[in-house]
């Protein structure tokens, strides 16, 4: 399923968040979408999800239900098991019969299968994320969105949860990761979106892209 | 330990329990007399004590801890706060205000008006904390102080009432301490009644609940709609509690602490927990009630303090652990 972002425009109080933004979101790919503070990455985001609809322009090709939107900092939910939180994830998800065996599968590509008896507010932030990745895949939907999933992670959790995203997209996952680490970006990711004050810098295929160039697109 | 054995025990603990509030008491009487107290035809003193004071209260401490224990899990739920306690929260103080303004004869109406009455009252509150978490998108924490605000000032509320009313009578201090010194069967019956009708449709809808722990926006993501299903549980727990408060006045703590032991006991599953809430929340109740009748017989402590003494320091403990 190919997302295609036509002229999408969004004006709040005057202001233009996003101003005729088009762009792509390739089948099967990770794609990364960067760019400064302020620049409306987390608005694109939740107009793709159908949190906003208030806007101009066309955005092809969605179904909200075959997409999980992963939102940034999410709040802890109190008492629950990482297992119990990743289980949840399979609330709608009828396809799978044997949810336990896919589970128990899911935990070890990520990487908590030892820690899934704990308590959710006891893991680090990286594991959490982890765990986060599990309930969005335990959906089985198609589309994986996140929106700044490591804002707050030393560099090395970084680089292995960008490579376990990569294996995520290889096993037929379309990723849309929203991020401000462009040297991650850059070395894990398919496809790149740049956005600076509301338009679109660049977009396209991620080896199309040197560092010089990014850094100016970036700054 | 198998989810049989934990069962098995909690029948144990309800059936001692059960013994202590039969066999003991201010009156005492030989196992045999009090046997045939219960099962004797003849119309004696120990078959009246054991009929109209002792087993009916029984019987309405076990269900009225049930509803504060299911009531408790609803409303953890749904404001995903540790702290989440119906009377602590206002809803058992708001049918507190009801039932004290018609001890007072501020209103006045009959049974079963009064009962409804006090369940009007306290989905009342339920109603006012479904929209400060839904509109304005308090945080648990939050959520929590405000609550406890709403709960002393219904509690100062009822105590006005009952002061205002001159009707300080003991069982009076019970509305708002909690006693089931006056317990008799038609008082079982409305709060059972309750108690079915609510713990069928909370049982019913349990796994739907499921979502609502994890927030919003991903419950929104699995296709639920929390604020319907807050609304919902909110309003059960509104229920449940007005039923305690009538059956027992205003028990704090035990809807706080019954879904914290159920979650150690038999997991997060909300059926589980639910059905573990009650049980749970039965056996303090009942517990507290032993106390409160035997501790300095025949004077009687009021229920409220003796579950206040168990569930402060867990309160205190809790509030350590919340980050």
């Amino acid at each position: 399923m190919n997302i295609e972002i036509k002229e999408i425009s969004i004006q709040i109080n005057e202001t233009m968040i996003l101003d005729k933004v088009s762009c792509n979101v390739s089948n099967d790919e990770f794609t990364c979408l960067v760019g400064p503070n302020g620049s409306g990455k987390s608005t694109l985001v939740k107009s793709i999800v159908g949190e906003i609809t208030d806007y101009q322009g066309t955005i092809s090709n969605i179904d909200a239900t075959e997409i999980c939107y992963l939102p940034q900092d999410i709040e802890d939910p109190p008492f629950l098991t990482v297992e119990e939180i990743c289980k949840l994830g399979f609330y709608k998800n009828s396809n799978e019969v044997d949810k336990d065996v896919v589970l128990e599968s899911l935990l070890d590509t990520c990487g908590i299968s030892s820690i899934s008896k704990s308590s959710f507010t006891d893991i680090s932030t990286g594991e959490k994320q982890r765990a986060w990745l599990v309930f969005a895949l335990a959906q089985g939907k198609d589309v994986i969105i996140m929106d700044e999933p490591l804002s707050s992670i030393d560099s090395d959790s970084r680089e292995t949860f960008y490579s376990l995203l990569k294996d995520i997209c290889d096993m037929g996952k379309t990723l849309l990761v929203i991020t401000h680490d462009i040297d991650m970006a850059r070395k894990y990711s398919d496809s790149l979106i740049v956005l600076s004050k509301g338009r679109v810098s660049f977009s396209g295929p991620t080896t199309e892209l040197t560092k010089n160039k990014m850094n100016k697109l970036v700054d | 330990m198998t989810y049989a054995l934990r069962y098995s025990t909690l029948g144990v603990i309800i059936f001692a329990l059960v013994l202590a509030g039969l066999f003991l008491g201010p009156s005492n009487y030989g196992f045999k007399d009090a046997i045939n107290g219960i099962f004797g035809s003849e119309d004696t003193v120990v078959n009246t004590i054991m009929w109209n004071i002792r087993i009916p209260r029984i019987a309405v401490s076990f269900i009225v801890g049930g509803c504060l224990g299911l009531a408790g899990a609803l409303i953890q739920l749904s404001s995903r706060s540790p702290l989440g306690d119906p009377n602590l929260f206002g809803i058992g103080g708001a049918a507190a205000i009801f039932l004290a303004c018609s001890a007072a004869g501020l209103i006045t109406t009959q049974e079963p008006l009064i009962f409804i009455g006090a369940i009007g009252f306290s989905i009342f509150v339920s109603i006012i904390l479904v929209r400060l978490i839904s509109e304005r998108n308090l945080t648990p924490t939050r959520l929590a102080i405000m609550g406890i605000a709403l709960g002393a000032l219904t509690i100062a509320i009822s105590t006005a009432v009952i002061s205002h009313g001159s009707i300080f009578s003991i069982q009076v201090l019970g509305l708002v301490a909690g006693s089931f010194a006056y317990s008799n069967w038609t008082i079982f019956y409305y709060v059972l009644i309750t108690f079915v009708i609510c713990s069928t449709i909370a049982l019913v809808l349990s796994r739907q609940f499921q979502p609502i722990i994890l927030g919003d926006t991903l419950s929104k993501s699995l296709g639920v709609n929390p604020n319907r299903l807050r609304l919902l549980s909110m309003i059960l727990a509104g229920i449940l509690t007005a039923a305690s408060v009538y059956g027992g006045g205003i028990i704090g703590f035990v809807g706080l602490i019954s879904p914290h032991i159920s979650r150690r006991l038999f997991g997060n599953v909300p059926v589980q927990l639910f059905i573990g809430s009650i049980i749970t929340g039965g056996i303090l109740t009942m517990l507290s009630d032993q106390f409160a009748r035997l501790l300095f017989s025949p004077t009687e402590l009021p229920v409220g303090m003796a579950t206040t003494v168990i569930g402060a320091p867990l309160m205190m403990y809790l509030a350590l652990r919340i980050r």
